[in-house]
């Protein structure tokens, strides 16, 4: 049995009976047509405050703007010009604009309406992970692995304070109300209350609210900022008071590391959901559970509660957003849901192919298609000259390097590693020091990148 | 069959970081990352207590359920290893690991993708034992050799504990009807629920 079938197994006993989930964006078509939908892992998701459009940040290097309605999320834009998996997004409140925080550390401020970048902003040394924007969207803050919160003005397009302190990844943030005081939490387990001045060009530690002891991965401003909700590495769900530091409530957290958070827009829900696999919606005026249901397919990467606090948007372990219809319920029928997952084929004899499904495929199709996938298409790749396929955003290395992918430019790309073949490319680290595992792939790609082999390869 | 646990009794453990140094040492981990550290809290303060931390090898795995490409896989000594070829360097177990295990080198290029690395409990990974890309890829598989974790083997206190879960949960009560509970074998419960030490 394979370790994603144990996994579902592992869960299924404590699957309740009524979800009701509609699968959306389940990638399709490529980059010419854009929309469709994500090609690679949903990380994030949130609605707009009227709750009309949503916003999701992917894996495949793209931030996807969406119409919402009901169930049903339309894509009207995909914003795929970036340089790595984007990990958070969010609408500033305000404008037609949206942000985007990526794995190379950078910032984008996007204009929705014309689909096109109006900032990118520089400075973090690791990924950047968790964005939060003031209610007047003058401010946007940004967290990083790179242990710092860092402001940017969104009117003058310049940064603001870089607030230190962090002994580990920063994972959350939340601008109080007023927006001249910042919460943030990281790995250090720490709780941390900034006080902004200068309108967010200074900032400095005001307290801790709080020491969890176990790493913070989420956390949420409630009400009039009085209160904190925060999900930690531990599973716990704990409401802080903020003024005193005191716990109001420790309420029945998840077995294991609570992933994601939402409060819907009226501020009288609030969701959690964790790696188990578990949603859990809470009333915040009473902390009573009101909705918990058990997701069969692993962890809860991303929640966002509708505005009519009746239905949610999730996001699992793959590249489909989810819907799940609180009010009513509707039941789920496990048995006809498929989650293949092409990475966890232990099937296929031929090495070259196993490689390719396990590593190659969560970047790259074979087929025309690029399903939207982080990197293009490897259809046809050997003759063609790098860096030149129309309508993917390579990175500047690429487009002026002029060689040809051939079995021998592509043995060098995997025996010295992108970053050092081809320096600023935006593949990721990717080495095979095997000679035999080489010639293995490049034999594979050349019999499945042709045409006709190419045409059958749809789902890779 | 044995099941390798780690235990860390905060008791004991005086911050002298030569689980880290050990460690760093008999894998040449590359710089910038740790796969083990010493936490303190209460630091100068009355009740000031230190942990040695790293992958506890958890019975059941969080990270094994978050990894979108299945990296992950748990030997019959129940030690958990990935396998850095298939890792796509998404960060995601890093959210999911209690004890802070994952570690992300910063890659060279502008993707910041780097292959995740953590503690192998000196087991090695998917490579042939004791061949040259097992030991740069994961470092020594003293496992393979006989050995037990070298920074449990180098803690002159013993606050670190490593090896077959009975044995190590045994050595743990005796000094618990010696001296009383104290604060604990942090982390134990957690890592391996329902196995009390």
């Amino acid at each position: 049995m394979s370790a994603v079938a144990r996994r579902f197994l592992a869960v299924l006993p404590v699957l309740l009976p009524a979800l009701a989930l509609a699968t959306l964006g389940a990638g399709g078509a490529g980059r010419a047509g854009e929309p469709a939908g994500h090609g690679g892992p949903v990380r994030s998701i949130v609605l707009s405050p009227d709750g009309r459009h949503a916003l999701t940040g992917s894996f495949d290097y793209s931030m996807m703007y969406w119409q919402a309605e009901g169930e049903r999320l339309t894509p009207l834009s995909r914003f795929s010009d970036n340089d790595a998996a984007v990990s958070a997004v969010a609408f500033v409140p305000g404008s037609a604009h949206a942000l985007s925080a990526s794995d190379d550390g950078t910032i984008s401020l996007w204009d929705l309406a014309a689909g096109t970048r109006i900032a990118r902003f520089e400075g973090h040394g690791h990924k950047a992970v968790a964005l939060a924007v003031s209610a007047d969207g003058q401010w946007a803050a940004s967290a990083s692995w790179d242990s710092t919160v860092r402001l940017w003005n969104l009117s003058t397009l310049k940064a603001g304070a870089v607030l230190s302190g962090h002994s580990g990844a920063v994972g959350s943030l939340a601008f109080g109300p007023g927006g001249n005081t910042l919460f943030s939490a990281g790995h250090d387990g720490i709780i941390r209350q900034w006080r902004l001045g200068g309108a967010g060009a200074d900032g400095e530690l005001e307290k801790v609210v709080y020491s969890h002891g176990w790493g913070v991965n989420v956390l949420k401003v409630l009400g009039n900022g009085t209160q904190i909700l925060f999900g930690g590495l531990d599973g716990a769900v704990v409401v802080l008071d903020t003024v005193t530091g005191k716990v109001i409530r420790s309420l029945a957290g998840h077995e294991r590391p609570v992933l994601s958070m939402d409060v819907s827009p009226d501020g009288t829900l609030a969701a959690t959901g964790g790696a188990d696999g578990l949603i859990q919606v809470w009333d915040t005026r009473n902390w009573e559970l009101k909705f918990k249901h058990a997701f069969p397919y692993g962890p809860v990467w991303a929640i966002a509660i509708a505005g009519d606090d009746r239905s949610m948007f999730f996001a699992g372990i793959n590249e489909k957003v989810l819907h799940w219809q609180m009010v009513p319920d509707k039941p789920f029928d496990v048995t006809s849901k498929q989650v293949p997952e092409r990475f966890q084929n232990s099937e296929i004899t031929d090495p070259g192919e196993l490689y390719f499904i396990r590593t190659c495929s969560i970047c790259h199709t074979l087929a025309p298609d690029d399903a939207n996938r982080a990197g293009p298409t490897l259809h046809g790749i050997f003759g063609r000259r790098v860096g030149s396929l129309p309508g993917y955003h390579y990175s500047a290395t690429l487009k002026r390097a002029t060689f040809i992918w051939n079995e021998e430019t592509i043995d060098r790309l995997f025996a010295l590693g992108p970053e050092k073949f081809v320096p600023g490319t935006k593949m990721p680290l990717q080495r095979m020091v095997d000679a035999q595992d080489r010639k293995a792939l490049i034999e594979y790609l050349k019999r499945a990148t042709a045409e006709p082999a190419a045409s059958q390869q749809k789902d890779r | 069959m044995a099941r390798m646990k780690f235990l860390c009794d905060a008791e004991r453990c005086i911050e002298c970081n030569a689980c880290v140094t050990a460690c760093k040492n008999e894998h040449e981990v590359p710089w910038g990352v740790n796969r083990r550290r010493v936490v303190t809290i209460n630091d100068g303060k009355p009740g000031e207590r230190s942990i040695s931390v790293a992958c506890m090898h958890c019975s059941d795995a969080p990270c094994m359920a978050v990894c979108p490409v299945d990296v992950f896989y748990q030997t019959d000594q129940g030690v958990v290893l990935h396998n850095k070829d298939l890792c796509i360097g998404c960060g995601y177990c890093f959210y999911a690991c209690p004890f802070g295990a994952p570690q992300f080198p910063q890659a060279s290029n502008f993707g910041s993708r780097g292959k995740m690395d953590k503690c192998t409990f000196c087991a090695g990974g998917p490579e042939k034992d004791f061949s040259d890309a097992e030991f740069k890829k994961y470092g020594r598989n003293r496992l393979a050799e006989g050995k037990l974790p070298l920074c449990a083997e180098m803690c002159s206190t013993k606050a670190l504990l490593a090896g077959d879960g009975d044995q190590v949960s045994n050595i743990y009560r005796e000094r618990v009807v010696a001296r009383g509970f104290g604060s604990g074998a942090w982390g134990w419960s957690r890592a391996y629920p329902g196995q009390g030490a």
